[in-house]
């Protein structure tokens, strides 16, 4: 299975993308080398949609730490809307996100980085 | 007595390789309707453990075959992976990783057999002769579930 990255690049320094397919051994490169060309270094919220990628496999994982990392540096962060239920259930296995960086829909996870970015303790 | 389905294939040490694979075991699995959750785990199982063995067996991309089994019995899957590389045997081998791993920590990765370990019903690791035999039988998945 193949991967697609479509990104929308939202107001403030925000860039959402969205995963189609699988996030795997033979796609995980496709996605790290996307967020190094195509997501600027200004940008400090990067969201992931993950509704249509049906499958993550360990090396996924290891492309969204990758991430994480990369946007902590940036002092920004890296959150999740809509896993599958493949996705989630690897999430779960391994307990590779916090629970409260993942979230059930886009407009909750609009709505948490809405409020960090205006200043607001969440 | 009835045989179980099965399918089987090569395939060479290298990543590249595992595309093919997971398109064909995929295509054998639907073909036998099985639920697409246990194909999501079977296809899940499949890629943890031939990285494992291609990062692990020492075998080169030149060298002998990997070769892939999956069987198919009263609504289970069994899959079946042997190399010729050195012993390894992973149940003994890979330490659990400490799920309270930070980032950096996630990045060098020892996740995917852990992941196998949660998944599978059994795992049975053999040395026969000079291959390495890992054996894993998937639980079957209610399909309305």
């Amino acid at each position: 299975m193949s991967l697609q990255i479509d990104a929308l690049t939202g107001n403030q320094n925000r860039v959402t993308v969205f995963l189609n397919g699988s996030l795997d051994t033979n796609t995980s490169p496709q996605f790290e080398e996307f967020l190094k060309r195509e997501v600027d270094k200004s940008v400090k919220y990067l969201a992931i949609d993950l509704k249509d990628l049906h499958y993550v496999s360990s090396a996924g994982l290891r492309a969204f730490a990758l991430a994480r990392r990369e946007f902590a540096h940036r002092e920004g962060k890296v959150v999740f809307a809509n896993p599958s239920p493949q996705v989630a259930k690897v999430f779960e296995i391994v307990k590779a996100i916090p629970i409260k960086e993942v979230f059930s829909s886009s407009e909750e996870l609009d709505a948490y980085l809405d409020k960090i970015q205006t200043g607001v303790s969440s | 007595m009835t045989e179980e389905p099965s399918w089987r294939t090569t395939l060479p040490a290298q990543k590249s390789a595992l595309l093919q694979v997971k398109s064909d075991l995929r295509q054998f699995l639907e073909t036998l309707s099985v639920p697409n959750e246990l194909i999501l785990d079977a296809l899940l199982v499949s890629e943890e453990l031939l990285v494992n063995a291609i990062q692990h067996s020492g075998v080169p991309a030149d060298g002998a075959p990997i070769e892939i089994c999956c069987r198919q019995n009263s609504g289970t899957i069994t899959l079946e992976i042997t190399d010729t590389g050195k012993e390894f045997n992973p149940l003994s081998s890979i330490e659990s990783p400490d799920l309270d791993a930070d980032d950096e920590e996630r990045i060098e990765g020892g996740f995917g057999f852990f992941i196998v370990e949660q998944i599978a019903q059994s795992i049975e690791y053999n040395r026969r002769g000079n291959k390495n035999h890992l054996k894993v039988l998937l639980p079957s998945i209610n399909p309305t579930t």
